[in-house]
């Protein structure tokens, strides 16, 4: 009987050892290693004087992708925006192809494994997808403004949203300010 | 031996039922953290008037963190991120003619972050971020 306690300190040690892996606060506050590349990734640099101007600008480039905005602080050049999307790339029409095959899988009978992994095929994977674009004067004369864009994806399980993650993938902020600039460019010859 | 095995249980349920509940009072006013010494971990002065570009400062700073900006206000001087489950509430207010307060409170799933060290880190990155030097204050 008075063993009885020590059969649970493997469990209540483990128990303590799993709330020693969460990240210290002084750690998630101190800059990471790529913190110069992921800004350089996520930073231009446009020839405009206006600061406004080019807020509003980036204001109706994340409408042309979708986004609803959410927050706008025009004296602090930020504007948030948000979109759920699926992350399923089946047209509908795929899917209900995908759907044929499982049933002709499952008619099969030893076969009807199979048609499992078509489930997960014709499911939606809604994420949802967040947007930040913050903008500032730059230059000794002011005359520039660099914007910078920040994307971040949640994905969701069963319903519920999975840790976001912020999106690091060089081509997309690539292709994203490509299109801003077509924007700033058609902004400033309709100015 | 059993009785009194069932009493020792006993005790030890209503006496962990008794002290579980965290007070009203203590929830709601966080009567329990010592105001003044929360004050001076989350709390620093710089040597400039300009508020609106300090809110610019510790908006990128906290982009460069990792951090996603939630909210920002330049009239209240508040800005609001999160990262990993922590929440990061900044407040920028002037300090007689040529100061700006910047205090940071920092949320980690149901507590107050404490630890000086974490806060010192962060105005470490604003410092660097507003080319100043951050002062204790007073």
């Amino acid at each position: 009987m008075a063993r009885q306690p020590f059969r649970s300190a493997p469990v209540l040690l483990g128990l303590l050892l799993l709330t020693g892996c969460a990240p210290e606060v002084s750690q998630m506050l101190t800059p990471p290693e790529d913190m110069l590349a992921q800004r350089q990734i996520q930073t231009r640099q446009y020839e405009f004087a206006d600061e406004e101007q080019v807020l509003m600008a980036c204001t109706g480039f994340l409408q042309d992708m979708g986004f609803q905005i959410d927050e706008g602080a025009s004296r602090l050049g930020v504007v948030l925006g948000s979109k759920m999307r699926d992350a399923n790339s089946l047209t509908p029409g795929q899917r209900a192809a995908v759907a044929v095959a499982a049933l002709g899988l499952v008619a099969g009978g030893y076969t009807a494994p199979l048609a499992l992994l078509l489930v997960d095929k014709m499911q939606a994977k809604p994420v949802r997808i967040e947007v930040g674009v913050f903008t500032r004067k730059i230059g000794t004369s002011g005359d520039q403004v660099a914007v910078r864009i920040i994307f971040r994806e949640t994905g969701y399980k069963d319903g519920r949203p999975a840790p976001p993650h912020i999106i690091k993938d060089a081509t997309i902020y690539q292709e994203a300010f490509d299109r801003l600039s077509k924007a700033l460019f058609l902004e400033a010859r309709e100015s | 031996m059993k009785t009194r095995l069932t009493a020792a249980g006993l005790c030890v349920a209503v006496g962990l039922l008794s002290a579980g509940c965290v007070g009203l009072n203590e929830r709601i006013l966080d009567s329990q953290t010592e105001t003044l010494r929360a004050r001076r971990i989350q709390t620093r002065v710089f040597d400039t008037t300009d508020r609106e570009r300090t809110l610019r400062d510790v908006i990128a700073t906290l982009a460069d963190l990792g951090f996603w900006v939630e909210k920002a206000d330049a009239t209240l001087g508040v800005v609001k991120g999160s990262k990993s489950g922590l929440i990061l509430t900044v407040t920028v207010s002037p300090r007689g003619s040529g100061q700006v307060v910047v205090r940071a409170n920092a949320q980690r799933q149901m507590s107050l972050v404490e630890d000086p060290e974490a806060y010192q880190r962060f105005f470490a990155a604003l410092e660097k971020a507003m080319f100043l030097t951050a002062h204790q204050v007073d």
